[in-house]
């Protein structure tokens, strides 16, 4: 069918078919314009986390802002004038931006013991900085000593404070997202009505709409920071720092790299293909192909508006490399043609080119399919997305490639065959020499790449590293760092206490008869009526809980700013004579306390209402001791002793808690379907060779440098995170390619002579120059990405080379070596 | 506030002996000028302040009431020797609290208002703390002992803040975890 297709249509009308497959893609292609990048928090989250829908419980509950931070290390001395004015004009200023609803600094933070006063005189006025008769020293020591603002509003050396940028809440975000939630919920667990049906696309569409809308004003809001506190840069130095602030600026170097990278990544690539093959119709026509590749698929990603986030950025650099590897083999399968019949018709030639590939191409790009639909299984969009992209982005590869390559040569003149130099394809030569007179030492190198591996593979640690996404000599990571170390931590972790409601344990039979009397019934009657009101909420039970997880949540060396009701009591205990506040005292101050300091002091950490407690913690994400899965099951363990479970249910909530479920769910995801991908690969290898010892022969080949990237992971101390974790995919979808290519090649070989050595030397020399070529292409064009500012890039373009150079080897060494060892095909007769 | 608030509460909560219902005003009046005294006396050790500020007020409230009513129903459980115990307990924690309250006293007025019966065996007294920049009320409750038909303070409420029902509120939440015994060794 195949042929009759290329005879009567490709062929014959390779023009007109051009025209057509060229111009539909453009036309499709005016759709890149909706491609969007999105790299917020929300699209690194579980579909399904519970910990996500707690954690907007709790934002919701304890009404907590997103905030920027800036680190502001001024030249001359914090409480200097010029610095206070630095300060004071910085202040000013951000309050004038759109999405800035306050900022704290300490110009205007509250001055409690500058000096101690009473509490009356605290309430009816609030002291600052600005107020006058300020003791300078004695403001100095509050802010080292005061609890809420040491280590977190100023560093220890007193020589950087942070500005408290506190963002307007959206709070049409959160109603569009929980409209569109509850009527997903409902989709899942039983039919929506027509009109309900409608509604949901209603509401995500204006869910998108308004993210959109909102990630610019996002990115609109750091810009104009940023500019902003340029201008003062003469006075101080800045740093900006805050989860918003990653997010949009991991977007920012994404947009760089593909632009940067992706157009020196092809030029790159254009420049070893000149010198591989030397003709300009081998570099133009791979260019062609990977370019309506591209277009194709990004195309289809914006009319799909599918967006491109941190996990699915180098889905690109991806399919470029499987359309160049597929595109290569057609090249040089044609050149092994043309020499070997130079007088065939051209027609001939790319016919037999076509049909001699079509079916080892067609099931390397399933298995490579089967390689990423690994990734499906993970409950993470953006990396289901990822798998997704890639299986049609490498489909939509094939498809273009078998069209545009056979039409384009019927549209081009034959040329007599490429004399390569002997110094270009000596690899494939070396090989087979290296197959045949070192059996040792293949076992040897082979032996030692496991025991390699497995060593490595055990170092192996997941962990999701926002400041070492950055290089150190960035700002952001400068400035991350500032703040991260200097100034409280980086990514937001809640410990939530739920008391219990339960009544005593006391049962009223307990009572004995002679008690019972009409006065204390009375009395019980009086009392019961009020006690649930909110200002008995405060008891010693409730404040010694506190002070226990607050104190046991200081002492923990990874957990930077500790903020809870226990900030309070303790500023509470120094204004009263240092003695601790007890339930009374709380009762009184909480009846007296005016509602704007309630919202400042009780909201973020009391929920009277929902018997709740929050202490609200930062991480300090560039600990190098911070292991994060580790660390929130020691939290969750320790509390779950410290407090009696009877008493109150701790769970942990925020950004910590999502990341870590997210990383935590891909990377067990990524064991389980490894298992499962290879079942499916070994179903596959079956299918195709139709033989046990051949399928397990191209396993083991494909293990091997799958295991080997594991294990220079591991040495190289490169953690597992959501950008590597996909590494196994990518090694899976590429390694297989080389060894379906290999293997057909040597079925076919095989079938000439029965002769395993000549076999092997002619399949090496042949199908083992474009698996080289396909290799030295990538290789040196990916290593363009390890001069990416992005880390993860840079982890990306070093393992696909690792990944690129292990499956050469596996492919090229160890699969003939085992070919000639089992002797896997029945000779014919 | 909060210094002046419970200075007064405990200024205030101070001695009524067992009054009869006509005589509480001026009763009340009398033992807050006294305590005063104490207070504003610069001879007197801490110590002997404490002393003399204790016989003022120690019979006027009833603490064992007091101690039932903080415990709730759970005081019908115990045993007569628990109970005597947690009264016991249970008095020196208020008059320990009271003595520490009392020492941030400073100057304030103190205006006793009028009684309010609430029940035939209830009454409220109304007072106030006057300080510099604001004024807080306090509330006395009395109730009426059927034994000797005398007036008994069993609470007092200040700012809106039952004192005993933040004890009741704090006890059941001690006894959800504890016992009774332990609950008599934490006061």
């Amino acid at each position: 069918m195949l042929t009759t297709l290329y005879q009567k249509l490709i062929l014959k009308y390779p023009l007109s078919v051009l025209i057509i497959l060229i111009s539909s893609i453009l036309i499709f292609g005016i759709n890149v314009l909706k491609l969007e990048i999105d790299a917020s928090a929300e699209t690194l989250l579980l579909n399904d986390d519970k910990d996500l829908a707690f954690s907007r419980t709790v934002a919701k509950r304890f009404q907590t802002n997103d905030l920027l931070i800036i680190a502001y290390k001024p030249k001359q001395n914090l409480l200097s004038p010029e610095s206070l004015q630095t300060l004071t004009r910085i202040s000013e200023d951000l309050k004038q931006l759109p999405s800035v609803e306050s900022v704290d600094s300490l110009i205007n933070v509250p001055l409690f013991f500058s000096p101690i006063r009473d509490m009356d005189d605290l309430i009816n006025e609030t002291r600052t900085l600005k107020s006058p008769d300020i003791n300078l020293s004695m403001v100095k020591h509050e802010f080292l000593t005061s609890p809420l603002y040491k280590d977190s509003l100023v560093n220890k050396d007193f020589t950087i404070s942070s500005i408290i940028i506190h963002l307007y809440q959206d709070p049409e975000y959160f109603t569009l997202l929980e409209k569109r939630n509850r009527l997903l919920d409902k989709q899942r667990n039983a039919s929506l009505t027509k009109k309900e049906e409608q509604t949901l696309d209603e509401v995500s569409i204006a869910f998108k709409e308004h993210r959109d809308e909102q990630r610019i004003l996002d990115n609109q809001n750091i810009k104009e920071i940023r500019s902003l506190i340029s201008k003062y840069q003469n006075d101080a130095t800045f740093f900006l720092g805050g989860v918003q602030m990653i997010s949009n600026d991991i977007v920012g170097f994404i947009k760089n790299d593909l632009l940067i990278y992706g157009s020196t990544l092809i030029l790159l690539i254009i420049l070893v293909l000149g010198f591989v093959f030397k003709r300009a119709r081998w570099v133009m026509l791979p260019i062609l192909i990977c370019a309506l590749s591209v277009i194709a698929i990004t195309s289809s990603l914006g009319y799909f508006g599918w967006e491109i986030t941190v996990i699915s950025s180098n889905f690109i650099a991806l399919q470029l490399i499987i359309t160049i590897s597929i595109v290569l083999h057609l090249i040089v399968r044609y050149e092994e043609l043309l020499t070997l019949y130079p007088h065939a018709s051209s027609k001939r030639l790319i016919l037999v080119t076509m049909i001699t590939k079509a079916t080892p191409t067609f099931f390397a790009i399933i298995t490579t399919i089967a390689g990423f639909s690994s990734l499906l299984y993970s409950h993470i969009y953006p990396v289901i997305n990822l798998g997704w992209m890639m299986s049609a982005g490498i489909s939509m590869s094939l498809f273009i490639a078998f069209i545009v390559f056979p039409a384009v040569l019927m549209l081009l003149k034959k040329r007599p065959p490429i004399k390569r130099k002997r110094s270009m394809a000596f690899i494939p030569s070396l090989t087979a020499r290296i197959v045949l007179h070192d059996k040792k030492a293949i076992y040897i190198i082979t032996f030692l790449s496991i025991v390699f591996s497995i060593t490595g593979a055990s170092q192996l640690i997941v962990e999701n590293s926002f400041i070492n996404y950055f290089k150190k000599d960035t700002d952001i990571y400068k400035g991350m760092k500032i703040i991260d170390q200097e100034l409280g931590g980086t990514t937001p972790l809640d410990v939530i206490l739920t008391l219990s409601d339960e009544n005593s344990t006391y049962s009223p039979t307990d009572a004995t008869q002679e008690d019972t009397d009409e006065e204390a019934d009375s009395f019980e009657d009086e009392f019961s009526l009020v006690e649930n009101q909110d200002q008995y909420w405060f008891t010693d039970e409730k404040i010694k809980i506190i002070k226990k997880v607050h104190n046991y949540l200081t002492q923990l060396e990874q957990v930077g700013e500790v903020q809870s009701f226990a900030t309070l009591l303790d500023t509470g205990k120094v204004l009263n004579e240092n003695k601790d506040l007890d339930s009374i005292d709380l009762a009184l101050i909480y009846k007296k306390l005016p509602q704007k300091y309630r919202d400042v002091i009780l909201t973020p950490y009391v929920d009277i209402e929902h018997n709740q407690l929050r202490f609200s913690t930062r991480i300090v994400d560039s600990s190098e001791s911070l292991r994060r899965d580790a660390l929130l099951k020691k939290i969750k363990s320790d509390l779950t002793q410290i407090i009696d479970p009877d008493v109150a249910t701790v769970q942990l909530s925020n950004l910590m808690v999502l990341y870590n479920n997210m990383l935590q769910s891909l990377f067990h995801s990524q064991i389980t379907m490894i298992g499962l991908v290879l079942l499916i690969v070994f179903l596959m290898f079956l299918l195709l060779f139709r033989s046990l010892k051949l399928t397990f022969i191209a396993l083991i080949v494909n293990i091997v440098p799958i295991a080997l990237v594991f294990g220079f992971m591991g040495w190289l101390h490169i953690p597992l995170d959501i950008m590597t974790i996909t590494i196994a995919a990518i090694a899976m979808g590429i390694g297989i390619d080389d060894t379906i290519h290999y293997i057909h090649r040597f079925k076919v070989e095989f079938e000439k002579d029965n002769l395993y050595y000549f076999t092997m030397h002619r399949t090496s020399n042949s199908i083992g120059n474009a698996l080289y070529f396909t290799t030295l292409v990538i290789v040196i064009g990916f290593s363009i990405l390890t001069l990416s500012n992005l880390i993860p890039t840079i982890y990306f373009g070093l393992l696909t080379m690792v990944v690129m150079v292990a499956a050469l080897t596996s492919d090229m060494i160890l699969l003939p070596k085992l070919l000639l060892l089992i002797k896997p095909f029945k000779k014919s007769k | 506030m909060l210094k002046k608030v419970i200075i007064f509460l405990f200024l205030s909560v101070i001695s009524l002996y067992a009054v009869e219902e006509r005589n509480i005003q001026k009763v009340m009046d009398s033992k807050v000028r006294q305590v005063l005294d104490i207070l504003k006396n610069k001879t007197l050790s801490q110590k002997q302040k404490d002393q003399k500020n204790v016989r003022i007020i120690d019979d006027v409230f009833d603490y064992s009431i007091m101690s039932q009513i903080s415990l709730g129903k759970r005081w019908k459980t115990l045993t007569k020797n628990e109970k005597t115990q947690f009264s016991k307990a249970f008095e020196q924690k208020i008059k320990h609290s009271y003595l520490d309250k009392l020492r941030l006293y400073n100057n304030e007025k103190v205006i006793i208002k009028n009684l309010k019966k609430v029940k035939t065996n209830r009454i409220t007294l109304e007072t106030l703390v006057i300080g510099l920049d604001d004024t807080y009320k306090v509330i006395y409750l009395f109730y009426k002992k059927k034994q000797n038909n005398q007036w008994y303070i069993y609470d007092v409420e200040l700012v809106g803040v039952s004192i005993i029902q933040t004890y009741r509120k704090q006890f059941s939440e001690f006894l959800k975890t504890k016992t009774v015994k332990q609950l008599i060794e934490s006061l």
